[in-house]
């Protein structure tokens, strides 16, 4: 541990030293060989040529004339554009009009979320996460699928350009994503710093959030349809709305005046007695240690640890959301770890996942987040957070909980009925 | 609507392109300056936060080392029970504080997705080269990369200088003080050092006997 910490100190030094390095290689004119120039350009060839066959295909239906332009939108997008139909008067619907003002990633004709409506939401979600807490990432996730209309237009491309809903579903997932996992990634770095961290626990759920977090964004990205991941993050919000209902009923807040009496009970008596013995192993395997540190019970299942961070990052990056809601409750409910354990793991955790999912995401697969969404939103959320502390005091936490698990059940009913159904069990229909 | 303000942001944002003539150089120090930007103006609006939030912070901070001690007093005494109903209370109190500081952190990345809307608008379809071929990557990269490394290196160089600064010390001491209380948290790893000090007292008061 020591010589890590010596090396830490190299590490920036190391990394700028790097920088600089390639930036001279940029000014001297160094680049990667030109061999593999000409492969890049004969891939490129080799997907217009598929464009045109796509094109030909294309022509037996009624939105039958394409862009064949990628209307100066870079990478991936472009590229999808270019096969989307043109807006006719026969052709109204899943087609772009190449005149029409800009919006969403730029898209002529692509929902212009206002500012004014995207800062109110965000302030909302910032509002959540500061007096609730978990259920601000699925608020953050209903902004983006409803509220601001991207749902609605990626729906439309679903019959004229499939290819097209599904990398505007990847950019949904994406912007949740960024919303809640670059917040993780600064707040792990800077502001929560606890004493221990178990690190052969935090290994063993980080590899599992890697391996998730990077084979599902590997092998769904360009393949959810916007239909499809409705429906499961409407799962999701039933799941979340399950936990907060438990924390409303009487047996959970029972439990609650139990511990604040036992508490009371227990510093009274804190100073008598003697203390218990240390660590007694009771029973060691692969998939089950349980041992007793002084005289109190702890289990430790290694690959539980590991398959648990694998499906939570799994979920996570599947939806787009931070998984907050499942790996705490993971942690202290099913593996009952001590709490300064779970402090440094689950900050860990979900950094390391959000991390693994953009970058699949953005540099692997292509997909794109529109930077003024983000950053509207990304204010907003700085509002709500010094709101919510000084409405907290005034609504108890019960009420709140109450009122989350009612709109989590609704949100929950129309996006699982959109998904899988069709259409929406819920008004509006 | 975005795009007119993309403009105004391009009259800002321009000029920090336009101090050396090397186009490649030219294009490193603007990014490298705007990052310095996005690093002052995200401290700045973080610190505002914490300072709004500090009493909320101390109170949820206080209570989490409150519940987290108790666990660990529970633990010394051997009682399960109580154990597992104190550190359940713990953990969901760090629930809300981690909630809350992820909020918080919003505030110190609010200037990056502007700055790159507007890299985007300016530098979109420029792909910068790698000196080999990164598998997965491909052999350039796009300028939301060269900002990240440019970012980096310039957070880690104002946080050596943060504390000189007249208000961002300031902010530092407050966001210290509310976290002064977590160094009364115990853990369970404090209790074993303590048995194995007693351990070895004891082992060293038997060899001085023997000897």
């Amino acid at each position: 541990m020591e010589s890590l910490k010596k090396f830490r100190k190299f590490l920036m030094p190391f990394f700028i030293f790097l920088v600089v390095a390639w930036i001279y290689c940029l000014y001297s004119g160094v680049q990667a060989s030109e061999e593999a120039q000409k492969m890049a350009a004969e891939a490129q060839k080799a997907a217009a040529q598929g464009a045109v066959a796509a094109k030909a295909a294309a022509g037996a239906q009624a939105c039958n004339v394409l862009l064949n332009d990628d209307l100066g939108l870079k990478g991936k997008l472009g590229k999808i554009i270019a096969k989307t139909p043109v807006c006719t008067p026969t052709c109204t619907t899943g087609c772009i009009d190449p005149n029409a003002p800009k919006g969403y990633l730029g898209i002529p004709g692509g929902p212009k979320p206002s500012p004014i409506g995207g800062l109110l939401w965000a302030i909302w979600v910032g509002w959540i996460f500061s007096t609730v807490g978990a259920f601000g990432g699925i608020m953050a996730g209903v902004g983006h699928i409803t509220i601001f209309g991207l749902a609605n237009f990626a729906k439309s491309f679903k019959k004229t350009n499939p290819a097209l809903n599904k990398f505007l579903t990847d950019t949904i997932r994406v912007s949740n994503m960024f919303l809640v996992g670059l917040s993780a990634l600064v707040s792990a770095v800077n502001y929560w710093k606890m004493k221990r961290i178990v690190w052969p626990l935090a290994i063993a759920l980080a590899v599992g959030a890697v391996g998730g977090a990077f084979g599902i964004a590997e092998l769904t990205a360009g393949k959810i349809s916007l239909k499809a991941y409705i429906g499961y993050f409407g799962l999701a919000v039933f799941a979340v709305a399950g936990f907060m209902f438990y924390g409303t009923t009487e047996r959970a807040r029972a439990k609650r005046k139990a511990a604040r009496e036992a508490a009371k009970r227990f510093e009274e008596a804190a100073k008598k007695g003697d203390a218990a013995d240390g660590v007694k192993v009771v029973s060691f395997g692969l998939t089950n240690c349980v041992f007793t540190f002084y005289g109190v019970e702890f289990r430790f299942n290694p690959l539980l640890a590991a398959f648990g961070g694998l499906v939570i990052a799994t979920i996570a990056v599947f939806l787009g959301i931070g998984g907050g809601f499942l790996l705490v409750p993971f942690m202290t409910d099913i593996v009952k770890l001590p709490m300064f354990i779970v402090a440094g793991t689950s900050a860990f955790v979900v950094l390391i996942k959000m991390i693994m999912g953009i970058c699949t995401y953005m540099l692997l697969k292509g997909v794109q987040v529109w930077w003024p969404l983000i950053g509207t939103e990304l204010v907003g959320i700085f509002i709500g957070s010094m709101i919510g502390p000084r409405t907290q005091k005034y609504i108890p936490d019960i009420w709140l909980k109450r009122l989350f698990v009612v709109l989590a059940i609704y949100v929950g009913l129309r996006y699982t009925s959109k998904g899988f159904l069709g259409k929406s069990i819920v008004p509006p229909y | 609507m975005y795009t007119h303000w993309l403009v105004y942001l391009d009259k800002i944002f321009l000029p920090f392109y336009q101090l050396l003539s090397d186009p490649v150089l030219a294009y490193f120090l603007g990014t490298f300056l705007l990052a310095i930007i996005c690093v002052i103006i995200g401290e700045f609006l973080v610190g505002i936060a914490f300072y709004a939030n500090r009493n909320y912070v101390k109170k949820l901070t206080n209570d989490l080392v409150h519940w987290n001690n108790l666990s660990v007093e529970a633990v010394k005494k051997g009682d399960t029970e109580a154990y597992h109903t104190f550190n359940k209370e713990a953990n969901d109190v760090y629930g809300k504080l981690f909630f809350l500081t992820i909020a918080h952190s919003a505030a110190f990345l609010v200037p990056i997705p502007f700055v790159l809307a507007w890299m985007q608008f300016r530098f979109g379809g420029i792909e910068f080269p790698l000196p080999f071929i990164v598998p997965g990557v491909g052999a350039s990269v796009s300028y939301i990369f060269t900002f990240v490394v440019l970012y980096l290196p310039s957070y880690w160089l104002f946080k050596k200088i943060k504390h000189k600064l007249p208000l961002f010390k300031d902010f530092d001491r407050i966001m210290r003080e509310s976290s002064e209380v977590v160094k009364e948290m115990k853990s369970l790893a404090d209790i074993l050092e303590e048995k194995i000090k007693a351990s070895k007292a004891r082992h060293k008061n038997i060899m001085q006997q023997k000897a």
